[in-house]
């Protein structure tokens, strides 16, 4: 069941001296999702996270993850697992320990055992390096350690804060990899300011900027929702008179040309989204009855950078 | 312990497994040893020197028991123990290490007297037991006979003031984030007692005489019971405040 929330956060607010850093931030992470959490620098993600880690107090407001309030402090800290922006591990220790360390922390009945030790360092390949000092690793392993560090007493919430801000292209693509392994064992709640990973892993994202949600929703909503008034329109042999037929279909309320060449006019039409199929459907027919070749019929394909920019810009304006 | 305080027995391990593993350990061991050792050194090399250049000098006192506590009023063990803890929070602080323990279903309050248990037995064995074990040799071979009570108050008295400094060290680190702040309350609350004991008869009711107490009681005098009171209630204080302030830390 994906119905019930892994993790609430209602009103949750956290101001520094001179710094509202977050303010009545009120979502809900369906479980056994991948949930991303983006925003600009500054928006108040780690603020979040760290709420959420329970180290840091809110000034007002709740969360809970798994029914358990922060505020219960160890029995709320069993249900996360926490991968800071920069993990920091004993350089002393070796990958191996560090996994031991952390297991041992865990009540007896929670103790994850060596063979849970063994499998989470075998999921982030670590296997091998595992009997080596952490201070000696690169920080695309810091990272996966990191990730098993969270994962290795089980808990139903893992939390990262920009897990792969700092890592080069390959490590970048190993840990988000990782993070869709993992996906059927915990719920995965991350921070990023990279649009790009967001919307290849996750399966919701909500926005932050300035401390304050601005949006939140199904990823693939987000990205409909906002082309849902708009249609790609390419048309082959298109003539001036073109845009002139096609802002006279009903539906359509303008019409803006947008690219050509010599076999091609591309427009975006601007329609009531309550007829698209309509206006789909009178294109088609125009093109047939005026000898044209529909190269593309479709609504507007927005990239989450897109969204994010117009979202984020809006509420500068708004402002 | 683990009810009250979950995740306590992994903390102290990983604590004495950092003790075992660093260099901190050998630094403390080179320094006490030499330095309260050869402090009861002392008299004897006074009186050879003396006696062999033939120059004529007040004699040095022989007895065994006043060399023995020579050596351990210099306090080596307390300034040892003021830098050796005054990183042990900080440091870990600075590097979100502390940050990552905390998020893990651990006690906070564990994790300071996690630090604060091990470093005092560490450093109650290192800079306390094994340096004064060294100067009980030196001054049974150059002095004569100790009596073992007399030893074992002694080495009571120095696990006592390692505990109450440590206690000061730690609990200040929970509001400086500068080690050399803390280290400076540290050796303020060596000092500054001592000052201004010099000029208001406090001292006995000082938490920070505990070692004057414990060698003043092994030297056969009555020193009554202020400063151990003193002492206890102090230790707990600390650990409550260092306990509430550790609740009250965003990491």
């Amino acid at each position: 069941m994906i119905s019930q929330g892994a993790i609430a956060m209602a009103g949750l607010t956290k101001h520094y001296p001179g710094v509202q850093a977050l303010t009545d931030l009120t979502l809900e992470v369906p479980a056994g999702t991948i949930y991303g959490f983006l925003g600009p620098n500054g928006a108040g993600k780690t603020t979040a996270l760290k709420l959420l880690a329970g180290l840091v107090r809110p000034t007002r407001g709740t969360a809970h993850v798994a029914g358990v309030p922060v505020t219960a402090g160890p029995a709320y800290r069993r249900q996360v697992g926490y991968l800071s922006q920069e993990p920091r591990f004993y350089g002393w220790m070796t990958g191996r320990e560090t996994i031991e360390y952390v297991g041992s922390l865990y009540p007896v009945d929670a103790r994850p055992n060596a063979a849970r030790v063994r499998e989470v360092l075998d999921l982030v390949e670590l296997t091998e390096a595992a009997d080596r000092p952490a201070g000696t690793y690169s920080g695309g392993m810091r990272q996966r350690l990191g990730i098993a560090q969270a994962l290795v007493a089980r808990p139903p919430v893992l939390l990262l804060d920009e897990p792969v801000s700092s890592l080069d292209p390959i490590g970048r693509r190993e840990v988000l990899e990782l993070m869709q392994q993992v996906k059927g064992e915990a719920t995965i709640f991350y921070s990023t300011h990279i649009l790009d990973d967001v919307q290849r892993v996750s399966d919701h994202v909500a926005i932050l900027d300035r401390g304050r949600l601005v949006r939140a929703q199904p990823t693939a909503d987000l990205l409909s929702s906002s082309t849902r008034d708009r249609m790609h329109v390419v048309l082959g042999f298109a003539t001036d008179d073109t845009a002139v037929a096609l802002a006279a279909i009903p539906g359509v309320v303008s019409v803006e040309p947008t690219d050509r060449d010599d076999d091609s006019r591309s427009y975006v039409l601007r329609i009531d989204p309550d007829a698209a199929a309509t206006v789909q459907r009178a294109v088609t027919r125009l093109a047939a009855e005026s000898d044209l070749t529909v190269i593309d019929n479709s609504h507007v394909r927005e990239d989450l950078e897109d969204v994010f920019i117009r979202l984020v810009d809006t509420k500068e304006h708004a402002a | 312990m683990t009810t009250t305080l979950p995740g306590f027995s992994g903390l102290f391990r990983k604590e004495l497994l950092e003790w075992r593993r660093g260099r901190r350990t050998w630094v403390v061991l080179l320094v006490s040893i030499p330095f309260m050792a050869l402090t009861a050194l002392n008299a004897w090399l006074q009186e050879t020197i003396a006696t062999a250049e033939g120059v004529e000098i007040p004699p040095p006192n022989m007895d065994p028991m006043v060399n023995l506590l020579a050596a351990v009023s210099t306090q080596i063990f307390v300034v040892v123990t003021i830098f050796a803890v005054m990183s042990l929070l900080i440091a870990e602080r600075e590097s979100g290490t502390l940050a990552w323990t905390a998020s893990k279903p651990v006690s906070r309050a564990g994790i300071w007297l996690a630090k604060w248990l091990s470093a005092t037995g560490i450093l109650w064995l290192l800079a306390g037991l094994l340096p004064l074990a060294a100067t009980v040799a030196v001054v049974i071979v150059l002095y004569g006979p100790l009596q073992a009570a007399s030893i074992a108050l002694v080495a009571l008295g120095i696990g006592m003031a390692i505990a109450l400094f440590g206690a000061i060290v730690l609990a200040a680190s929970t509001v400086i984030t500068s080690q050399a702040a803390v280290a400076a309350i540290g050796l303020a609350a060596v000092f500054l007692p001592a000052v201004v004991g010099a000029l208001i008869p406090i001292a006995p009711y000082l938490p920070t005489s505990i070692l004057e107490w414990t060698l003043l009681t092994a030297s056969g005098q009555d020193a009554g019971f202020a400063t151990p009171i003193s002492w206890a209630a102090s230790v707990v204080l600390l650990v409550v405040f260092a306990a509430r302030r550790m609740g009250q830390l965003d990491l």
